[in-house]
């Protein structure tokens, strides 16, 4: 019996083991899409939008679940357009990706250099109905790896000013004064409320980060990078002068002010916020930001150039939809067969009449809807024109070391008081041996 | 023959020891391990953690790691995190549990209600803290001001954040420290006391003398769980901070994060997981030497 129970235990001890062992070994099986109850496809996509975005990209969900009968696509709603990357990556390494994911331009190509998205040029090679001339170029390009197109932009963004307009008008102040940021600057000092050290009403709020910031460098006529890739030129005089002039509007003079810190996007709804409750003149937000604005308080311009004689040129990026490489073949139908959808002329005027985000689609400049609502809503307009003389987002050479250094460098500055030359420095150097090491 | 005998009664006590201890074996080697054994593979490698394909770098990434100066920044924090956590919670739990043992009134309450930080996850009372450190509007200005001190900017500003975030893990943990010295100065046996209170000894000599030897296993565990707590602190930093302002909080763990998941680099995330291994291992060393001199068993 005592031997038998150790057989037992032994043969037991043994199947637990192997059976953990084969578990932790890879499969080749062949993979085979996810059905619903009624038989249609599940389509997985996730995306990090919140608020109004999530709603309506949620409507448009449905909607595209409900025109057809073949696939039905399956939201799920991240923290942010981060945290939506960061779980693709543990989905791609647990072979458990989703069919489609929102992305920025940079993760795009990280991810199609390494060769983990499917390549949506041979859906669009097959579809008789795709025309490339019908969407707008500097998107396409984004989503594009040599030559081919590994993630498909769906909407651009941008970053634009809204202002208080009653606060303009009984401040006597025109849009006019809006031309450069060195005139805003002066705005902001006029418009500034204060009570002793306490400030009641900002001049302005800038969106915490260094996106605004990099926006009013390469407005001065900043570049990151020289034209051969090899030389970082983030502390050149066009960067700290503009850098330098925001940290003096928010530490010195007091009349611009940061909403730093807090969960995903809590800063970013606290700066609109102020806009919103009286508490600001106006703020730098997304084009995105338009759903969730109230046009009868505020109204919509573009960045300007930093100075005169300079030219406004804010980065345009798109966001794309991407499809992992190791989804089946039926998924990456449905996913195509959704971005085909999201990106036709009419559903992406409807999308960039209730978020603001540019359509992708030239043709939607001329959908009914849409000229109607540019006319009743002239702020709708005003990205797609910003768009037009943007800068192309910049794809980082090192994975994400110029702008790790470039966010530390803007801590600095809006959070911190350093002066922007001492920060640019900083980051100049770190960013410089980051591309150096790459250009080995 | 004999010796025969005795051969197979060796090997079926070593079958049987083996299938007394495989129950905790397997799931040790399978999830702590083997894991460890590939990790410090995969340092030596260019790997990205998705696609399948990776190339044997050598010690490039321990190279890199070495000469960025980030890394020498996140392991200064990663220190002043960990000195500035050790040292408050191991006193705050001995002080708070020398006031609670003396059976003073509703002495249950205030254990349970100093314990409790320590149920609570981390994420949850990190989001109440961000809130009470609002420098504007948050309760620990209010206090500052009550007592007429000037405002501080907490978490907005690098010189004060990482303060903070200590502050927020010393209240979590020293309640927890305060359980472990409540059993450990409970087994102190009272006629030492009484026979130093015979020989003249004061309070302080007394504890000098009798509780801190006595209680020293006690503080030799409670300090090499803290310390590899502060090492692998994660959520208060990623909830309060995420690091910053200006990377001021960004410790080795929250770097090695970054490296992995924002910036795909897996080889060197995993040399810089293998230097924290070292890290600890080299403290616990470092402590355990120590002790020889200062616990008593």
């Amino acid at each position: 019996m005592n031997k038998f129970i150790k057989k037992l235990c032994a043969i037991g001890l043994i199947s637990v083991l192997a059976g953990s062992m084969i578990a932790c070994g890879s499969t080749n099986t062949v993979k085979k899409a996810k059905k619903t109850a009624s038989g249609k496809v599940e389509i997985e996509y996730w995306y990090g939008l919140g608020g109004k975005l999530d709603e309506n990209m949620k409507k448009i969900i449905t909607d595209f679940n409900g025109s057809q009968d073949k696939y039905e696509v399956k939201g799920v709603a991240q923290e942010d357009y981060k945290t939506t990357f960061k779980n693709l990556q543990a989905g791609i390494a647990a072979k458990k990706s989703p069919a489609i994911a929102l992305l920025e331009a940079d993760k795009v190509n990280m991810l199609a250099k390494k060769d983990l998205l499917t390549n949506i040029s041979d859906y669009t090679s097959k579809d008789s109905e795709y025309k490339e001339e019908n969407y707008l170029e500097s998107f396409l390009e984004s989503g594009k790896s040599g030559g081919k197109i590994y993630a498909f932009p769906i909407y651009g963004t941008t970053q634009l000013l809204y202002y208080n307009k009653q606060a303009f008008k009984d401040a006597g102040i025109s849009e006019d004064s809006l031309k450069t940021w060195t005139g805003i600057g002066e705005v902001a000092k006029k418009l500034t409320k204060k009570s002793g050290d306490e400030v009641s009403f900002y001049g302005w709020e800038p969106m915490w980060g260094k996106d605004n910031l990099i926006d009013a460098a390469l407005s001065n006529g900043g570049k990151i990078l020289s034209d051969d890739g090899k030389k970082v030129l983030i502390n050149s005089e066009e960067w700290v002068e503009s850098w330098d002039s925001f940290r003096k509007w928010i530490h010195e003079d007091k009349i611009m002010r940061i909403h730093s810190g807090g969960q995903g996007w809590e800063y970013w709804y606290a700066t609109v916020e102020d806009a919103m409750k009286d508490k600001s003149a106006g703020y730098t937000g997304s084009s995105g930001d338009q759903g969730d604005l109230d046009f009868n308080k505020l109204a919509a311009a573009q960045q300007p150039a930093f100075k005169e004689g300079k030219e406004s040129k804010p980065i345009a990026e798109a966001r794309l939809l991407a499809i992992p490489k190791d989804v089946s073949d039926e998924e990456k139908q449905g996913a195509y067969e959704f971005i085909k959808y999201f990106t036709s002329a009419k559903v992406s005027a409807n999308w960039s009449i209730a978020s603001g985000y540019i359509s992708v689609n030239k043709g939607s400049a001329s959908v009914p809807e849409f000229i109607e609502h540019v006319k009743k809503n002239p702020q709708a307009a005003v990205p797609g024109i910003q768009a037009a003389h943007g800068t192309k987002m910049f794809i980082d050479p090192t994975d994400g070391k110029i702008a790790d250094a470039l966010k530390i460098a803007a801590d600095k500055v809006e959070v911190e008081n350093v002066s922007a030359k001492q920060a640019l420095d900083e980051a100049q150097k770190i960013a410089q041996e980051a591309v150096d090491s790459v250009n080995k | 023959m004999e010796i025969k005998s005795s051969f197979k009664r060796r090997i079926s006590k070593v079958s049987c020891v083996l299938l007394f201890i495989l129950p905790a074996v397997i799931p040790l080697g399978v999830f702590w391990i083997w894991p460890m054994i590939k990790a410090i593979f995969m340092s030596f490698t260019d790997w990205d953690y998705m696609s399948s394909a990776y190339n044997m770098v050598g010690i490039k990434n321990y190279r890199e790691l070495f000469s960025d100066n980030m890394f020498y920044n996140a392991l200064k924090n990663t220190f002043v995190f960990t000195l500035g956590t050790l040292v408050p919670t191991i006193v705050g739990g001995l002080a708070i549990a020398m006031v609670l043992k003396k059976n003073i009134k509703g002495s249950a309450l205030y254990k349970a209600i100093i314990f409790s930080p320590w149920i609570t996850p981390t994420v949850a009372i990190s989001i109440v803290w961000s809130w009470i450190f609002e420098p504007r509007y948050g309760f620990a200005n209010y206090l500052l001001q009550l007592f007429n001190l000037p405002k501080s900017q907490w978490l907005q500003s690098s010189e004060t954040a990482m303060i903070s975030v200590i502050i927020v893990t010393v209240w979590k943990g020293f309640g927890w420290a305060m359980v472990f010295y409540l059993t450990a100065l409970e087994k102190v046996p009272r006629h030492l006391y009484e026979a130093a209170a015979i020989d003249g000894a004061n309070s302080w000599n007394k504890f000098i003398s009798i509780t801190l030897p006595l209680i020293s296993p006690t503080t030799f565990f409670l300090s090499i769980i803290t310390t590899i707590n502060s090492l692998q602190a994660y959520d208060q930093i990623q909830v309060l901070t995420q690091g910053g302002p200006s990377g001021s909080t960004r410790t080795i763990l929250y770097m090695y994060y970054q490296t992995a998941f924002e910036n795909f680099n897996i080889g060197q995330a995993t040399a810089m997981a293998t230097v924290i291994l070292l890290i600890i291992g080299a403290l616990a060393g470092v402590q355990f030497i120590a002790s020889k001199k200062w616990v008593h068993y």
